[in-house]
């Protein structure tokens, strides 16, 4: 659990990287995905992702359609326009935290 | 082929969500889609499992937490949602081309202002023609258009709407509130040049806030439900 409060200012980043990647996917593969990737490492749990995924929604990164499967609506997650040139954005910015992230934990002594 | 949910069991999950809290329809979607899920998730293991217990293990995966959490989350969103679309829709009304049409409405104003001597009276009649404007549209206007759905579901996008609706009440308010202050400076007729083209100003923005309160807004919600919820409107 103290491992995934180090992924919750990302899961932003997360969740738009998945949708980039796959084109459109629902609430549950994103959980099962994001297990699959990391081997079970990181878990995102329903109350975290429902609400990160409505506020990218409400942001007009993400848009939805709904279809039916296995006799159920299913709501569909994928990237507006605006999403795709956010998710390079962020993309970015994660890739230098990672980096200064790097510099921070393994200074090199002279 | 692994089992999955029925209609019927799935028909239990709305009930589920319900139970939790959850009663609008266009939220239970995707919390009773995640359920059935877990519970088909564990079918692939275990085919003969129960589907009662095989609930009880998603719900506690889930967390009846969650569901309370997720609403209020969503509802908030919406909010936030089309609060950025009317400021979104206002400001382009100060931005090229449509800034021309502002400028005039608002350099018309401040002329009009110049003519009427008790600038009170002015400011009092707009307050009252959006008083009258209040009652038309809610009367006759809105009756017309807006969003008719089922009986037997409730959706959060049509109550957002109601609720916006119920707001305006506020604006009941606004003579008053325009007559104090012009009381409250003891001020009939402003003469100072700046803050007469400042009202003008206001006057103009706080009406293109109305139309897009009363008119943009009700039709993006009524484009995004027809979109996902068409088969449930009247």
């Amino acid at each position: 659990m103290q491992k995934n409060n180090l992924y919750k200012g990302s899961l932003s980043t997360i969740v738009l990287k998945l949708l980039n990647d796959k084109g459109r996917m629902y609430g549950y593969q994103i959980t099962r995905e994001v297990e699959k990737i990391t081997s079970g490492d990181l878990v995102i749990t329903e109350g975290a992702l429902y609400p990160t995924l409505h506020k990218l929604e409400a942001k007009g990164l993400l848009s939805v359609e709904i279809q039916k499967v296995n006799n159920r609506p299913r709501k569909y997650y994928f990237l507006t326009e605006k999403g795709k040139k956010e998710t390079v954005n962020l993309l970015i910015e994660m890739k230098t935290f990672i980096q200064n992230m790097d510099i921070l934990l393994n200074p090199k002594l002279t | 082929m692994s089992r999955t949910v029925t209609p019927e069991e799935t028909e239990e999950l709305f009930k589920v969500c319900k139970n939790n809290a959850v009663e609008y329809y266009d939220v239970q979607i995707e919390l009773v889609d995640h359920l059935a899920s877990l519970i088909e998730e564990q079918w692939k293991n275990e085919p003969e499992l129960d589907f009662q217990l095989a609930l009880k293990n998603a719900i506690k995966k889930f967390g009846t937490y969650s569901f309370t959490r997720i609403k209020l989350q969503k509802e908030k969103e919406l909010r936030r949602k089309y609060n950025r679309l009317l400021w979104k829709f206002v400001l382009e009304f100060y931005r090229w081309p449509k800034l021309i049409t502002t400028f005039v409405f608002t350099l018309g104003l401040f002329l009009l202002f110049q003519f009427v001597e008790q600038t009170v009276w002015l400011v009092l009649s707009y307050t009252i023609a959006i008083l009258l404007g209040i009652l038309i549209y809610q009367y006759l206007i809105y009756p017309k258009f807006r969003l008719k759905v089922v009986p037997w579901k409730s959706f959060l996008l049509v109550d957002y709407l109601k609720k916006t609706r119920n707001n305006v009440v506020i604006l009941l308010q606004l003579p008053n509130i325009a007559f104090q202050i012009f009381n409250f400076t003891n001020t009939e007729s402003v003469q100072n040049q700046w803050l007469l083209f400042g009202i003008s100003f206001l006057i103009v923005t706080l009406s293109v806030l109305l139309y897009g309160l009363f008119f943009f807004i009700p039709q993006k919600v009524k484009e995004h439900f027809m979109g996902n919820y068409a088969e449930f409107a009247k």
